[in-house]
């Protein structure tokens, strides 16, 4: 199984979104949501499906948005690249040679829920090279490969060239384009819409909390919410509809979060309201605005991330002389594209806090 | 009957912070020591707001309920709109989407400009119904 961590690569459908990675400072799934990133939980699944070998592909700039990755008695390799699809080719070209003859290939822009034995034997009765999987609104970025087939043609036209066959998922699926996807994944999980589960345990019907987490005898958490480990709510806090505290973060005094999530390493100050929103370190996404700003009032907003707190790798490989002397100039903290987008505003919030 | 007091509108400059908030209060404060002052500012240049420039916007609120006026912001940006969310001041403001409207609403029934005052059994629908309930 190959697993694109990324959507570097042109030809997967959905856009390359500079703003969501300026926003968030990494891939949608390289952020952790509800305990785990997308990644893990995607190299479970496929683990839990008993694949053989998984190939986990990123771009070099995002090498240590990666979470550490175990390996439960099965082979699991990372890969860092700047060309996805001819990483993508050269991977299934050394499966074939190693005799493995299919493979499921998968963007980290899509999360799905559905019978990976069906959508292999899909393609086995297609008698096809390539089978595409799709739900009701399109075509996803999830395939099945025929690895001799594959590693013959351009990542590009194997899939995503005419005449593939499309494999319909009946299952959950969601995109995780925008930051507004990780809201609704987090929204579906914690309301039960999907299979995936919070880390943590279940302390009352709808409420998961991570080992180490304090919240406060006087601050209400309304069901369905979770909280991460190392997080502290303060008393007067409210939590409440479907949000997410992730690890590390700290919820102060009387501070309302409403349909939100706080991605982790987050301090959010006392009396504020965070509502339809995602929050991350010193930035705010409203998703009710559509915008994003950025907080310099390290009291109202502030990143509780250490510099080195970035797990460290295991067995990476960096694939090609070029990618290795770019992966040289990777700097110490995760990467944030310096352009400016339009949709990103810096608001100078200065020490005068207002209590409204 | 009371007059009703007009309607100002004022801008908002582009930076709001202490020392641009502090010339934006010199400059509304005599307004809002009429009676019933009703105050429009219109926030459509507005791009960089801080915890004083919020601050000086609640003291335009705070004198102008004082008189019994109302301060109303129009054209917020998403971000500032974002912002004051944030900061929980989006509930005190009444917030439109052009200065017009802003306006609209200080002439428009129930709002704060004063009604023409009518007598008591007014309410009880007239003289007529009043001599019917007793």
């Amino acid at each position: 199984m190959v697993f694109a961590a990324d959507r570097e690569c042109g030809f997967l459908s959905a856009p390359h979104q500079p703003a969501q990675e300026t926003f968030l400072g990494r891939p949608l799934a390289c952020v952790e949501i509800l305990g785990r990133t997308m990644v893990e939980r995607t190299v479970e699944q496929f683990f839990q499906a008993d694949v053989e070998l998984i190939t986990v592909l990123a771009p070099v700039a995002f090498s240590r948005c990666l979470p550490p990755l175990y390996r439960p008695n099965r082979t699991l390799k990372v890969k860092l690249t700047n060309d996805i699809g001819s990483a993508i080719r050269r991977t299934l070209n050394e499966y074939s040679q190693n005799g493995i003859e299919h493979c499921f290939v998968v963007s980290g822009s899509v999360y799905t829920e559905t019978d990976l034995l069906d959508f292999f034997f899909f393609l086995r009765e297609a008698k096809r090279s390539v089978s595409r999987a799709a739900d009701q609104d399109g075509p996803l970025d999830m395939w099945v490969v025929d690895t001799e087939k594959g590693s013959r043609c351009d990542a590009e036209s194997l899939l995503v060239g005419r005449g593939i066959n499309s494999y319909l998922i009946g299952g959950y699926v969601r995109r995780l384009d925008y930051p507004c996807d990780l809201r609704r994944l987090i929204a579906d999980t914690l309301s039960g819409h999907c299979s995936m589960r919070p880390s943590g345990r279940e302390v009352k019907p709808g409420i998961w909390i991570e080992e180490g987490a304090e919240v406060d005898r006087r601050a209400r958490i309304v069901s369905p919410a979770y909280i991460g480990g190392d997080s502290r709510v303060q008393e007067d806090a409210l939590i409440t509809r479907c949000s997410s505290i992730e690890r590390n973060c700290r919820v102060d005094y009387g501070t309302v979060i409403e349909d939100s999530s706080i991605l982790a390493n987050t301090s959010v100050g006392i009396w504020l309201d965070v509502r339809h929103a995602i929050a991350c370190g010193d930035k705010l996404f409203s998703l009710a605005h559509d915008v994003a700003v950025e907080v310099s009032d390290p009291s109202v907003l502030q990143s509780t991330a250490n510099a080195a707190r970035e797990a460290a790798l295991r067995d990476v490989e960096f694939i090609g002389p070029d990618e290795q002397a770019q992966a040289e100039e990777v700097p110490l903290l995760p990467v944030v594209a310096q352009e400016e987008t339009r949709a990103q505003t810096k608001w100078q919030l200065g020490a005068n806090f207002i209590q409204g | 009957m009371h007059q009703s007091s007009p309607v100002t509108v004022m801008e908002v400059p582009a930076i709001l912070n202490d020392v641009e908030g502090q010339s934006l209060w010199q400059e509304v404060q005599p307004l809002l020591d009429s009676d019933r002052p009703c105050l429009v500012l219109d926030c459509s240049q507005l791009q960089h707001v801080d915890s004083a420039g919020i601050e000086v916007l609640l003291r335009c609120m705070e004198e102008a309920m004082k008189r019994d006026g109302d301060v109303k912001l129009a054209a917020v940006s998403p971000a500032c709109a974002a912002i004051l969310e944030l900061m929980r001041v989006d509930r005190v403001f009444e917030i439109f989407s052009t200065a017009q409207e802003a306006v609209r609403s200080f002439r428009a029934p129930g709002s704060i400009e004063a009604p023409v005052a009518l007598p008591w059994y007014s309410e009880l629908g007239g003289l007529g119904a009043l001599k019917a309930a007793s």
